[in-house]
């Protein structure tokens, strides 16, 4: 038989090296550096203390998106008919919604929507450019005239927060933009414009932080005037507050929020994903751009590929007759 | 170099009748995918929103078509001096991924959502530059038109083009070159794909190694599909094993899947997700499963004895492939849970779909082997 030790060692000493021309960077290099929020940048800040589950924000949202096509879903029978529209989760028919969650004798609402992270691993994510990170409202938007249905980005979304029209021949995503289209008309999100309690507050993100740490800070049952709607409306309402969960869910998760959440229990409770403070696009752009930088390393290993190639065809290049 | 020769025999057999009857039953799934949507006829939702369809097509297929890959490593990079005694099954082994990743890439029409944009993802102004699919797309793309070309010598020899040929060899040296780099590249990158879902893959799998363990298991699928491949086909037309060559590539193979296990086992220590393991729950027990398809090549290739005869061979090899298999689908299906309200179980179209491109390359395969001269000559 021919296996002899030489052969051996050099497939393993060649297993090896391949071993280690991959591994170096991967072992080596950690993530990319994080995002910084735009100074201006808009988003929710949502209250779950302060929420009545009325389902306006999740009415208002479909009827400020006609562009979606947003359908009603009508899931619970109610006096024996299905007339209400009673989503029970994020789908291509709902950007965003309200879940209830019980525990310990107690309730929470939340609201589950797009939460606008800003590091997000769909703008990382997807290939030709879908999705883009507006770099003054920190707005995550989606354009669908180059998306060509992967589906990379629901994988990659740690919310699971973008739907696909599976119900379509001719199909698109569908995710919360925030509203950004209602800007110009001087508008903000229908969800939070809508609101009647203030549990969905729009305004700029700093400013969303800066409430929230103070509502951290109160006592419970100290009367606390609430902002209602947008942060900057001047409307609010006057009430006590809730014991809080101390944690600004979104402050530092998943490489921080535009969305953020305040509970009365833990957001992970909620139906919320427990997020490293390092963004998963961080941390697969780190390995990706080490392997790829200046696309060395490809070009590196093709040359040698093209010299080993060219020295193990010598006979093959030959001209001969054996084909006849 | 080692000359290869048509098998020969009848093209219509009954188990191609057997494969066009499944191919046919494909098409009516197809017809009611295009007029009612990708939900009509799968289980994929918002939350599972690959189904089986990537995971099998793409990561598995072209992993099982790197047999060329795999095979081209050990002829052109090792195979100083040696070439002549591995090269006989190159051509058999390109042939190999020739389909996998043809229909690996063909599959995205069935898949992509927004199919009749494919184009968009060619333009490179759309192009988002630290997107891991991209490159997996490109480098995909461009590795199919270099298997043709790899592949190209088989159906210039049969065509009788000698001149072309003898300009071709002369080039050969820079398709092979490419046909080495490409796979490490977008094999690496398949696996780096899922870092970015983070928590939704199961810490089991998890891990910025997921690149670096795709190579590894990538060229070990490759050569198990070799292997397997090889005796099933010298077993069915009656041709030499070649179990000196087969022998030499195990070898190899047991070097690959100890680094393989050491890596795999030893990330997860560092890691200190060791004790997942022994969780008792459907992940554990895949895991299990997944690593005991890998311990036991290498327990029946440690004995010399085994790496001459044919049918531990062949055993070796299978379980080769459906360890590799498993590893993917666990990364990809099993071990991925969005959020604990989502649930897949894959539909029986999708299941049809799948074997619908199974059945072409079962079809196809024998058709080439028996047309085109891609097996080794017999001495006989």
């Amino acid at each position: 038989m021919g296996i002899n030790r030489r052969d051996f060692l050099k497939g393993a000493a060649g297993s090896g090296l391949l071993l280690a021309a991959d591994a170096s960077p991967a072992l080596a290099f950690g993530p990319r550096t994080p995002k910084e929020l735009p100074p201006d940048a808009v988003g929710i800040l949502f209250d779950s203390t302060l929420c009545i589950g009325c389902n306006a924000c999740v009415f208002r949202c479909k009827q400020a998106n006609p562009h979606m096509a947003l359908r009603p879903e009508f899931n619970v029978p109610i006096g024996g008919l299905k007339i209400h529209d009673t989503p029970i989760g994020l789908s291509e028919n709902t950007l965003t919604v309200i879940k209830l969650y019980k525990h310990d004798g107690g309730h929470s609402f939340i609201k589950h929507q797009c939460m606008h992270c800003i590091d997000p691993a769909c703008v990382s994510a997807c290939p030709v450019t879908a999705f883009t990170k507006d770099p003054k409202t920190g707005i995550v938007k989606f354009c669908k005239r180059v998306c060509i249905g992967c589906r990379y980005c629901q994988l990659a979304c740690p919310f699971v927060a973008i739907g696909f029209k599976w119900d379509e021949p001719f199909p698109e995503m569908v995710r919360c933009q925030l509203c950004d289209h209602l800007i110009p008309l001087g508008k903000y999100a229908a969800c939070c414009s809508y609101c009647p309690t203030g549990a969905a507050l729009y305004g700029r993100v700093a400013d969303l932080r800066k409430e929230a740490s103070r509502r951290l800070d109160l006592e419970y049952g100290e009367p606390y005037r609430f902002p209602v709607n947008h942060i900057e409306s001047g409307r609010k309402s006057f009430r006590p507050a809730a014991k809080y969960y101390p944690n600004i869910y979104g402050d530092t998760e998943g490489g921080g929020l535009q969305v953020m959440v305040l509970a009365g229990v833990s957001p992970l409770r909620l139906g919320l994903p427990d997020l490293p403070d390092v963004s998963n696009a961080a941390v697969s752009e780190g390995v990706f751009k080490t392997i790829y930088k200046w696309f060395a390393a490809p070009i590196v290993l093709l040359g040698a590929l093209v010299y080993l190639a060219y020295r193990n065809t010598e006979e093959y290049r030959k001209p001969k007759d054996e084909d006849d | 170099m080692a000359a290869s020769e048509p098998l020969g025999g009848k093209i219509i057999t009954k188990p191609f009748i057997f494969f066009s009857v499944i191919m046919f039953i494909t098409l009516i799934f197809l017809v009611e995918r295009y007029i009612f949507g990708l939900g009509s006829m799968t289980n994929m939702n918002d939350g599972f929103t690959w189904g089986i369809w990537k995971p099998w097509l793409i990561y598995i297929g072209t992993a099982i078509g790197c047999g060329g890959y795999a095979m081209a490593i050990m002829v052109y990079i090792f195979g100083k001096g040696t070439k002549a005694h591995y090269y006989p099954l190159l051509r058999f082994a390109i042939l190999t991924s020739l389909f996998g990743y043809t229909l690996g890439g063909t599959s995205l029409i069935v898949d992509l959502g927004r199919y009749w944009l494919f184009y968009e993802f060619m333009l490179p102004w759309n192009w988002n530059l630290t997107s891991v699919l991209l490159e997996v797309g490109l480098c995909m793309a461009l590795y199919i038109g270099i298997l043709w070309l790899e592949f190209a010598p088989a159906v210039l020899e049969k065509l009788k083009k000698k001149k072309l040929l003898r300009v071709f060899k002369k080039v050969f040296f820079v398709v092979v070159a490419f046909g080495l780099l490409l796979p490490t590249m977008h094999q690496s990158s398949l696996g780096l794909m899922m870092v970015i879902v983070g928590h939704k893959l199961s810490p089991l799998w998890q891990t910025n190694l997921l690149p670096l363990l795709s190579v590894v298991s990538a060229v070990m699928m490759g050569t198990g599909a070799v292997i397997a491949g090889w005796i099933g086909t010298a077993h069915i037309y009656k041709r030499p094993y070649e179990t000196n060559i087969l022998s030499r590539v195990s070898v190899v193979m047991m070097g690959l899947i100890g680094a393989y296990l050491v890596l795999r086992f030893g990330d997860l220590i560092w890691r200190g997700q060791i004790g997942l393991i022994f969780a008792g729950d459907v992940n554990s027990f895949a895991f299990i499963i997944e690593n005991i398809l890998h311990i036991i090549p290498l327990l029946i290739l440690a004995s010399p004895a085994n790496r001459i005869s044919p049918q531990k061979l062949f055993i070796a090899g299978t379980c080769l492939l459906s360890g590799g298999t498993l590893w993917r689908h666990n990364y990809l299906v099993t071990g991925f849970c969005p959020a604990p309200q989502w649930v897949f179980f894959p539909a029986v179209g999708e299941v049809v779909i799948v074997l619908g491109f199974v059945a072409f390359a079962m079809a196809a395969i024998p058709v080439m082997l028996k047309v085109l001269p891609v097996a080794p000559k017999s001495d006989h």
